[in-house]
């Protein structure tokens, strides 16, 4: 056992990377292209960006592609309502306080504090969701991009912090409204919805490793994808992440079944089922699917 | 939208302020323009510009509408589309070769020009109330300091629903809602806060990462003294912080819009008084899963507890309740006014609806159940199947662990109701069923925080 744990130890040490690195290549076209623009454009002059869209777009991917980019180091915090500003910004080792006082040793930083100070890229999943406490400690690195830490002092972001929030659009339980204070200080709200034809199909090309699906499966895929986003029977429908998972099953697996169509029919109820919404009475997910199946698989 | 217009940075001068005066001027924004939008706009038309020397009508449409709010994107790309085709080709012209300092001083120049102003040019009368009765009382404490919420915040909030109700002129009427949905919200986070911090019991070991104002020093001092520790091995789970209690709840709230809600006693009715206490309370309770009903001889299922809806929507219509009709709100639901059956008191279908919401969760969550009304359920001795029925769910809904709470009406009270609500208060009382007036809605917020505390 003691082995065992002195293994995971070891295999925890080498895992330690300083920033993960995006593996596969980034589809910039159509609306992403402006927005990766915009979002350059908007943090190389000190604004604060807002990328709006529903959940499995892009919206994580493109800030972190402006950071890797930017050789900017990487911080995150995907907010909800038990996110506190300490989680933030950080807080003492109180036994450390007690040795030690409240000083720079004894204090454990937050993901914002720790991109203030690399001057990385820090994005706040889901503002949307962040308490009204938790706003208002925003508030100050991003408009005077310092923070006041008591007793320490005034910590001053370096030249290259960058701030990036993302929010859905949809209004669900368990979100609060931005401050004004704070909307105001969010300087570009960049809108990303579901992507055109040709840049989807390209995206889920892209994100499937060993592709190697005929162009018909990759389309017809696409198209199941894509009704369940004209059907008016769904409130919320299959994201583009949903599409890669879909293309990874079915190319990775289709030769266990007789044609593609048996494939995709095999694995779109689970893989799509998973976040869509229905908002017709007396219809269900998989019902929705089904119909879906069924109109473009015959 | 493309297009090969191409604009000097000078257009950018003439293009910001019109842009974001024009958008303040707009009835249709309702996030008005900052000066820091202002600013904000020429610093992402500068990289644009830099790049390919010139600014696009594509690069100046983008950044009008990102640099607003969402809520006036669509309005933002209108009035951008319009100041833009109607350029004259001779304002494209002048200054072309502006550059360096020149570029710089022009920013500077936006941001010296831009003037807030709290309403429109032109349109500063219509931001005044009409005479000066009930609504100069209201508006007279926008843009004022916090006062607070007590006694005091309740008669603005009464007066507020006084005047919208009295008002005839639509104008007035939207603007008195407004700020009266302002105030209401505010009340609700006053609540929501309190809430919160009822929510906090018991300790728990302190975790990097945590919030060090939470750790209860009282309590991590003793538990260092019990264990013994020196003072170099003293760990950061030595240290006691309090714990978030997480409990989730579901609640369903039943609004009472029959015709005797809508009897006015001295310009305000029971409806009115409804809304100034629901609207806080549904915002102040908004992060828990709520499932909300209208009834009078029919049910109006507003919402379910699973359906994923803005809760803004709800409270809009609910405020727009204070200032309709029985007929207005006949038509507003049922499409008609000639319908022979609305308006009675009817509650049985929203309450067997309450109850298969909240029972049928299943979960482990606390359940809750709002009844407003002024429960003119009955004529005096007389008491019909139906009335009876709505006892029995009552008390099937209390005895199957669902938390209900009678939100009576002020006007229940008074003589020409007594006769109809005595029994049935009475009776709510008896089967264990608690009361709360919605007479003040600080006293009957702070009503409802006893009444949850108590069943956590």
């Amino acid at each position: 056992m003691a082995e065992k744990e002195q293994g995971f130890r070891k295999m925890l040490e080498k895992s330690i990377v300083e920033n993960i690195r995006i593996e596969h290549p980034v589809v910039l076209k159509g609306q992403y292209e402006t927005a990766y623009a915009l979002l350059k454009d908007a943090l190389d002059t000190g604004i604060t960006p807002c990328l709006v869209g529903p959940p499995g777009v892009g919206k994580s991917l493109l800030a972190r592609k402006v950071a890797e980019d930017t050789s900017r180091s990487f911080h995150e915090v995907f907010f909800d309502e038990n996110v506190t500003p300490s989680r933030l910004i950080g807080s003492f080792d109180p036994a450390l306080v007690v040795r030690n006082g409240r000083n720079v040793a004894s204090f454990e930083p937050g993901p914002l504090i720790r991109a203030m100070v690399e001057g990385g890229l820090f994005v706040a999943h889901e503002l949307n969701r962040a308490t009204e406490f938790c706003q208002n400690s925003l508030i100050s690195p991003l408009e005077e991009r310092h923070y006041h830490l008591f007793p320490l002092g005034l910590i001053k972001a370096q030249e290259s912090f960058a701030f990036v929030a993302t929010q859905n659009p949809i209004e669900t339980s368990g979100t609060y409204r931005l401050s004004r204070v704070l909307v105001d200080r969010i300087g570009c709200w960049i809108r990303l919805t579901y992507p055109t034809r040709e840049t989807e199909l390209e995206i889920l090309r892209e994100n499937t490793p060993a592709f190697s699906l005929p162009v018909s499966t990759l389309e017809k895929i696409y198209d199941i994808i894509r009704e369940t986003r004209e059907t008016s029977s769904l409130e919320i429908p299959a994201s583009p992440r949903s599409g890669i998972y879909l293309t990874r099953l079915v190319n990775k697996y289709h030769q266990r079944f007789e044609d593609d169509n048996r494939a995709i029919r095999f694995f779109a109820p689970s893989v799509l089922g998973k976040e869509m919404k229905v908002r017709e009475e007396g219809k269900t997910v998989a019902k929705v699917i089904e119909e879906i199946l069924d109109r473009r698989l015959g | 939208m493309k297009s090969s217009t191409e604009f000097p940075f000078h257009y950018a001068h003439y293009f910001i302020p019109e842009f974001i005066e024009r958008m303040r001027e707009s009835r249709d924004c309702p996030e008005k323009p900052s000066p820091r939008q202002t600013i904000n706009m020429g610093k992402l038309l500068l990289p644009m510009y830099m790049r390919s020397g010139c600014l696009t009508f594509e690069d100046i449409l983008h950044v009008a509408v990102v640099t607003s709010h969402l809520d006036c994107q669509k309005i933002a790309e209108k009035i951008a589309v319009e100041i833009l085709v109607s350029a004259e080709p001779e304002d494209l012209e002048k200054d072309k070769k502006l550059e360096g300092d020149e570029l710089l001083s022009l920013l500077s120049r936006i941001q010296e020009e831009v003037s807030v102003v709290p309403h429109p040019q032109g349109h500063e009368q219509d931001y005044v109330a009409t005479d000066s009765s009930e609504a100069d009382v209201f508006t007279q404490f926008q843009n004022k300091p916090d006062i607070g919420v007590g006694p005091g915040e309740d008669r603005i909030l009464k007066a507020g629903a006084k005047a919208m109700h009295e008002r005839r002129d639509e104008r007035t009427q939207q603007i008195l809602a407004m700020l009266l949905k302002e105030r209401l919200l505010k009340l609700g986070r006053e609540f929501e806060r309190k809430e919160d911090w009822s929510r906090l019991y018991n300790v728990r070991p302190f975790q990097p990462g945590e919030d060090p104002d939470l750790i209860d020093e009282d309590r991590s001092l003793d538990n260092i003294l019990d264990l013994g520790r020196e003072i170099d091995e003293i760990r950061y789970d030595d240290f006691l912080m309090q714990k978030r209690r997480k409990r989730n709840r579901n609640i369903v709230y039943i609004q009472d819009v029959s015709n005797t809600m809508f009897y006015d006693y001295e310009g305000i009715n029971s409806i009115n008084y409804s809304v100034l206490s629901l609207v806080p309370l549904m915002w102040g309770l908004r992060r828990d899963k709520y499932g909300f009903i209208l009834y009078e001889s029919n049910s109006h299922i507003m919402k379910e507890l699973t359906d994923e809806r803005d809760i803004e929507p709800i409270l809009e219509e609910l405020i727009d309740m204070i200032t309709s009709t029985t007929t207005e709100m006949e038509k507003r639901f049922r499409g008609t006014t000639d319908s022979s059956t609305w308006g009675g008191t009817v509650p049985n279908k929203s309450l067997q609806w309450a109850y298969d919401q909240l029972t049928e969760a299943g979960d482990r969550s606390d359940k809750i159940c709002f009844i407003f009304s002024d429960f003119v359920l009955t004529e005096p001795g007389k008491e019909t199947v139906d009335s009876l029925q709505n006892y029995a769910l009552i008390e099937k809904m209390i005895s199957d662990g669902v938390h209900v709470l009678a939100c009576v009406s002020p006007l229940a009270y008074m003589d020409i109701f007594r006769p109809y609500t005595v029994s049935t208060i009475n009776k709510l009382r008896k089967i264990g069923c608690p009361i709360a007036e919605t007479y003040r809605p600080s006293t009957f917020l702070e009503m409802v925080h006893t009444f949850i505390d108590e069943i956590n």
